[in-house]
């Protein structure tokens, strides 16, 4: 045997089992060892979890489908509807359609099967051929598409194309931001981790970040608001299908069939979807259907300037459209749902057990589910009654549940319409006081007759609107009563297709002097002036500061060695006195029928910086009233004050820190004291109750809040309303006439009831407006005095309360007076000054 | 005596029928894996139909998978007939060339230049390579070439009883494990460290040593976490909430782990009805059932019972290799036989493992039942391996007994 053969055999002798049979039983005891690990954990889950699990799994076979809900709607106190859901449909393609790369994948692939085994063998540049002789097949697919579904849905196929241009552009341009953002995250982590960034790296970077987003697998919507026969007619597309024929074919039902048969290899046609992708779903829209209304107002009731001018042009009674009604209060909602929304509904819920329980169900694998829970594209409440009350007007949306493999089981719980809220206003007496306040009815202009004749020494002051600019204002009326806010009107407005188109969030000097987004009648601050000397006088005479049968002394100016400060009215403009033009003192009933500044200066001084401050207080300045329609300014009360933890910074003025002299100016509510129409409307409704507090409301849903009495004597308030009284109805009272030409007219004319009123003409800081924010390029836009007239109304005791406010519209009986006697009107022509 | 068995060139001669009766009762130990293996695949096919199917059409009797399946498990018998007349030795003999072409496809599969119509990654690995409609996982491939090439290494090593002399082995075992890390597929790469350890205890190492260098990578374990990527990190954080019975994470990162250990456990004992079962499978929505997850199916249909049947099924598969390993003509050929064991064996326990909720998801297919081709067939290779080594164990066990060395001694 050679040596080779030796080694064979040796190399083939038998293993010893001595050395390699306990080791392979250790492997095999080693294996057996991590079964038994492995079947004790398997034993452990399906005798202890069995029941469990299968509890589970039989809920997995539950499948849920969600019904929507309908959001409640909004009606004003006589039920009409100011809000509601309109049913519709949506058309929603898939974004590759949209996009028109749908057409491009087909035809690849259309291209590849047609062409069978001969597709190996063509040439990169045949294929890419073949490829695009299929894609204008398909393009030409897709444009019938189009067609079609704009016939079906009977919308232009124009509107159409501008919609789907739109979706690619948005989608476009996210791509590219995210793109952006993912690129420069990669690179700043390359830099972190200190990879240098060569034009290989930069490749890479750019291939991996240069990715499809979601927005483009997903559906996009292409027509909104569509009613049911149109929905309908889409739907029948939906899932049908059209032959498409290779490039160059013609269809097999229009040729013969045999030729057609000969030329057509098997396979080669394809069924794709008329409309690829189409679907039709269930969106309803949010509609406001008294957005828009057309106003009749009787000239006959204007100051003559404005009713004369009506008699050869227009005819009387004429008629107002009235925009963007109620958009302020109401708000708005949004098709888009943000992060902080769920936190929101999760807060609510927490905070309202009740709503909580009715809210949650179960829906299988032992979850619970809110059914008010926010899914994409929800519609949101985003202003307004519409945000603050979002969880009432949502509904609980109904849920399908069905067993995937029996009919048992099955169940369905209906969706829970949201609630329907009733409002305090009255939707018409809101629009009749906005159209009496347009530019268009004449009130809300500046006009000549307004202005008092300027003495030959003065010059026209910087700011002051230049006649026939329109007056930006807002008013409000409220039941005495029962506190429920009937109108509230701020104007300029706006429309929803306003905020829609953006137009109103840029930056520009007309912007800045309307601000339309603001509701002025609880958001803007104005100095109250001398509406507040009604209030004064009731709180002085109820607080013994001024007896009741106290007469005192109008002395022109009330320092009595400076002629040039703290003067009345009557001094600056006749250097005289109301005491001398009276021929007496004055009682507190005539001083605030001819608004002597000289009483009330020293009514401030009587009662000092803390009582004027509690005046003030008693009269809810500086609390807001929570109403749930937006932003509210709270009023102001005493000057600011430094933060002591903040150098810099001012603390809110909370009353604190009065001087002396400003508590005698705020006697006649200048210094510094600042509220909303509001609050003016409000003060006069508690001062009408004699003292007692109600909280304004808007919902009517809402409880009546009595937030307890103002201690006012029954005398004070009855001498204070009998002032008004005469300053209303008094020959010599602020509020009663006004001299046009020479000629007296009275302001209010409404027949048959009371009126109970007071102008306020206030100092304002001039409005600045810079645009580019700096101090250098600011200019004075508007300047002069706020023109208020607040008054109360009713057949034989104060009913409503009234606030009209115009912005530096100089004289409150010019200005403000003829509005709110058109506001008196309009309560009348809508019933509530009925005897 | 009988010619096979003394036959030098450890081939049984196949010449008539009863010649080829001796050679199939020759192989022994072999039969019992074999019967093993036939019966997981018949299970495979059916589980496959059953995570792939919920009602069949009238003119079906599998669905696609479970055809495609029953194909594998053919080519694989077959496969493994060819691998059975094939003396085991010449595996051995061809083991550096084999091993050669093994790294240089697993380094294929790792050049960035190779287009994604030949390397696709799929779950983020470049595991596959596309060759029309083949689709081959060379990993599979290597795991096969390294036992056949290492047992040949070890069947002379002459270090193995030193620290030192281990050094070597452990060398060869890294690089498929780096390589296919590369992939990245740790899970894959983990499994050829208890096939090494398996030959290695097989070969006669010092058990000491093996168990310090098991205590040494214990300690240095945690110290390497650093380097796992970030989603491997991720799993083996969620196991850890499924450890504290955090459950945030199981619509999540541990959605799978959770839903197979959901679906295994509603199979309690005895299973549910093939109807119910293939419901509870469809809507359990657990991903990779017909795959990685097939075990929960498994559970599921025949509950406890079934599941542990097959744990026994792989256990004979495994008693078998070691079996005919023990009893095999040379070192090489055992350590052939403990090889393909230790793999098979840890491809189950981890596969297990990650359906029971113990061990992160990694991504191991269990062998013979999860669906796959390369899988599949990589199994019947082993299969057909051992039966190879049965069938040229050459000497009775009777005469070998106390009368040889072994080789190296």
């Amino acid at each position: 045997m050679d040596r080779q053969a030796h080694t064979t055999l040796l190399s083939q002798r038998p293993a010893t089992r001595g050395s390699s049979l306990p080791r392979l039983a250790l492997i095999l005891g080693i294996f057996l060892l991590l079964c038994l690990v492995l079947a004790t954990q398997a034993s452990r889950l399906a005798i202890l979890q069995a029941d469990a699990a299968r509890e589970d799994t039989e809920a997995r076979l539950l499948q849920n489908t969600f019904i929507p809900a309908a959001r409640g709607s909004i009606l004003d106190r006589k039920g009409r509807v100011l809000a509601k859901d309109r049913p519709g449909y949506c058309v929603d393609l898939p974004y590759d359609v949209i996009s028109g790369e749908w057409a491009k994948a087909r035809a690849a692939s259309h291209a590849r099967s047609s062409t069978g085994h001969a597709w190996a063998s063509m040439t990169p540049e045949q294929r890419a051929e073949r490829v695009s002789a299929f894609e204008a097949v398909y393009n030409a697919h897709l444009a019938r598409a189009w067609d079609l579904l704009a016939e079906r849905a009977g919308v232009d196929r124009s509107t159409l194309d501008q919609t789907r241009d739109s979706i690619v552009r948005q989608v476009e341009s996210r791509r590219a931001t995210l793109v952006d953002f993912w690129r420069i995250r990669e690179y700043a982590a390359l830099r972190d981790r200190g990879v240098e960034i060569t034009d290989k790296v930069r490749e890479q970077v750019e291939k991996r970040t240069d990715k499809e987003i979601a927005e483009q697998r997903s559906n996009h919507t292409v027509i909104r608001a569509l009613d049911d026969d149109a929905a309908f007619a889409c739907l029948l597309l939906a899932g049908e299908r059209t032959e498409v024929l290779p490039p160059g074919v013609e269809s097999l039902a229009n040729s013969t069939a045999d030729d057609s048969l000969n030329d057509v290899e098997p396979g080669t046609t394809q069924f794709v979807e008329t409309i690829p992708g189409l679907t039709v779903t269930n969106a309803s829209e949010r509609e406001y259907p008294l957005e828009s209304v057309d106003v009749e107002l009787d000239r006959s009731t204007f100051p003559s300037p404005l009713r004369s001018a009506t008699s050869d042009a227009t005819p009387s009674p004429f008629t107002i459209h009235v925009d963007g009604l109620l958009c302020h209060v109401l708000g708005k909602v949004r098709s888009k749902v943000y992060a902080e929304d769920a936190p929101a509904r999760r807060a609510y819920l927490d905070a309202h057990p009740d709503v909580k329980d009715r809210a949650l169900a179960e829906i299988g694998r032992g979850r619970t589910f809110d059914l008010g829970q926010y899914f994409d594209n929800d519609r949101v409440g985003d202003a307004g009654i519409e945000s603050s009350r979002e969880h009432e007007l949502r509904g609980l949306r109904g849920v399908k549940s069905v067993r995937v493999d029996t009919a048992d089981g099955n169940s369905i719980r209906m969706p829970t319409r949201g609630r329907d809220l009733h409002l305090t206003i009255d939707a018409m007496l809101q629009a009749r006081v906005q159209a009496a306040m347009t530019p268009e009815a004449g009130l809300a202009v500046v006009q000549s007759w307004q202005r008092k004749e300027p003495r030959p020494d003065e010059k026209t002051p910087i700011g002051e609107l230049p006649l026939g600019s329109p007056l930006c204002g807002a008013a409000v009326v409220l039941d005495v009563d029962t506190a429920e806010i009937l109108a509230m009107v701020s104007t300029p407005t706006f429309t929803r297709e306003q905020l829609e188109s953006r137009e109103l969030s840029t930056n520009s000097r007309d912007l800045a002097l309307r601000t339309p987004l603001i509701n002025r009648a609880i958001a803007s601050a104005y100095q109250p002036g001398s509406i507040v000397k009604a209030l004064v006088l009731s709180e002085a005479e109820s607080r013994g500061v001024m007896g009741v049968d106290e007469r005192l002394a109008c002395t022109g100016h009330f320092l009595p060695n400076d002629p040039g400060s703290l003067r009345c009215w009557i001094y600056k403009e006749y250097k005289q006195t109301h005491s001398d033009f009276l021929g007496h003192d004055l009682s507190g009933d005539e001083a605030i029928m001819v608004s002597c500044n000289i009483v009330f200066f020293e009514l401030g001084k009587r009662l000092g910086p803390s009582g004027i401050r509690d005046v003030f207080r008693d009269f809810h300045v500086g609390s807001a009233f929570n109403l749930g329609i937006g932003l509210e300014y709270p009023g102001e009360l005493g000057p600011p004050r430094p933060d002591p933890t903040q150098p810099g910074r001012f603390l809110y003025a909370d009353g604190e820190g009065i001087s002396m002299g400003q508590a005698i100016q705020m006697g006649i509510g200048q210094g510094p004291v600042a509220w909303t129409p509001l609050h003016a409307a409000n003060a006069y409704a508690t001062l009408a109750r004699f003292g007692a507090r109600v909280e304004p409301r808007i919902v009517e849903e809402d409880p009546i809040v009595d937030a307890g009495r103002i201690n006012l004597n029954q005398s004070a308030v009855e001498q204070t309303l009998h002032g008004l009284w005469l300053s209303v109805n008094d020959s010599n009272g602020t509020g009663n006439h006004l001299t046009i030409n020479g000629s007296r007219e009275p302001i209010f004319n409404a027949k048959g009831v009371k009126i109970w009123g007071k102008t306020g003409t206030a100092t304002a800081s001039p409005l600045k407006y810079s645009p580019d924010g700096t101090p250098a390029n600011e200019e004075t836009i508007a300047a002069g005095d706020h023109s208020w007239f607040v008054i109360l109304v009713g057949r034989d005791r104060p009913r409503y309360a009234i606030a009209v406010v115009c912005d530096y519209a100089g004289s409150g009986g010019k200005v403000s007076g003829p509005i709110a006697n058109q506001i008196v009107h309009a309560l009348i022509a809508e019933g509530y000054l009925e005897s | 005596m009988t010619a096979p068995r003394a036959n030098p060139a450890g081939v049984a001669a196949p010449f008539g029928p009863l010649a080829l009766f001796r050679t199939l009762v020759s192989i022994g130990p072999a039969w019992i894996t074999l019967l093993a293996t036939a019966i997981l695949c018949a299970l495979s096919v059916y589980a496959v139909d059953l995570a792939t199917t919920l009602t069949h059409a009238p003119d079906e009797t599998l669905s696609a998978y479970a055809s495609k399946q029953l194909v594998f498990a053919a080519a694989g018998f077959g496969l493994s007939i060819v691998v059975m007349l094939v003396p085991v030795r010449w595996l051995g003999i061809a083991s550096i060339p084999l091993a050669i072409f093994t790294i240089l496809l697993l380094v294929f599969l790792l050049i960035p230049a190779v287009p994604t119509s030949i390397v696709k990654p799929r779950h983020g690995a470049r595991s596959w390579i596309d060759i029309g409609p083949l689709q081959l996982q060379p990993s599979e491939f290597a795991k096969i070439t390294y036992v056949v090439a290492l047992a040949w290494f070890l069947r002379r090593s002459k270090g193995r009883k030193t620290l030192r002399g281990l050094a070597r082995p452990f060398a060869i075992t890294l690089v498929p494990i780096g390589l296919i890390n590369l992939q990245p597929d740790l899970g894959t790469a983990s499994l050829f460290v208890p096939a090494l350890f398996a030959m290695l205890i097989a070969a006669g190492a010092r058990l000491r040593h093996l168990a310090l260098i098991i205590v040494a990578a214990l300690a240095i374990a945690p110290a390497a976490y650093p380097l796992l990527l970030p989603h491997q990190k991720a799993r083996i954080v969620g196991l850890m909430q499924q450890f504290k019975g955090d459950t945030s994470a199981d619509q999540d990162i541990n959605m799978q782990s959770t839903t197979a250990k959901q679906l295994l456990a509603a199979g309690g004992i005895t299973g549910n009805t093939d109807a119910k079962s293939r419901v509870y499978i469809r809507y359990s929505s657990l991903p990779e059932r017909h795959n990685d997850m097939i075990p929960a199916v498994i559970a599921n249909r025949f509950g406890l019972v079934g599941l542990l049947a097959m744990i026994g099924l792989f256990v004979i598969w495994i008693a078998g290799a070691l079996l005919v390993g023990a009893t095999a003509h040379d070192t090489y050929g055992r350590l052939v036989c403990v090889g393909c064991a230790a793999f098979i064996g840890g491809q189950v326990f981890v596969n297990l493992g990650m359906n029971l909720g113990l061990l992160p998801i990694i991504g191991i297919t269990l062998p013979f039942v999860s669906y796959g081709g390369s899988s599949m067939l990589a199994c019947w290779v082993m299969s057909g391996l051992v039966a190879s080594v049965a069938l040229r164990r050459g000497v009775a066990p009777r005469r070998a007994f106390n009368t040889a060395q072994d080789e190296d001694e």
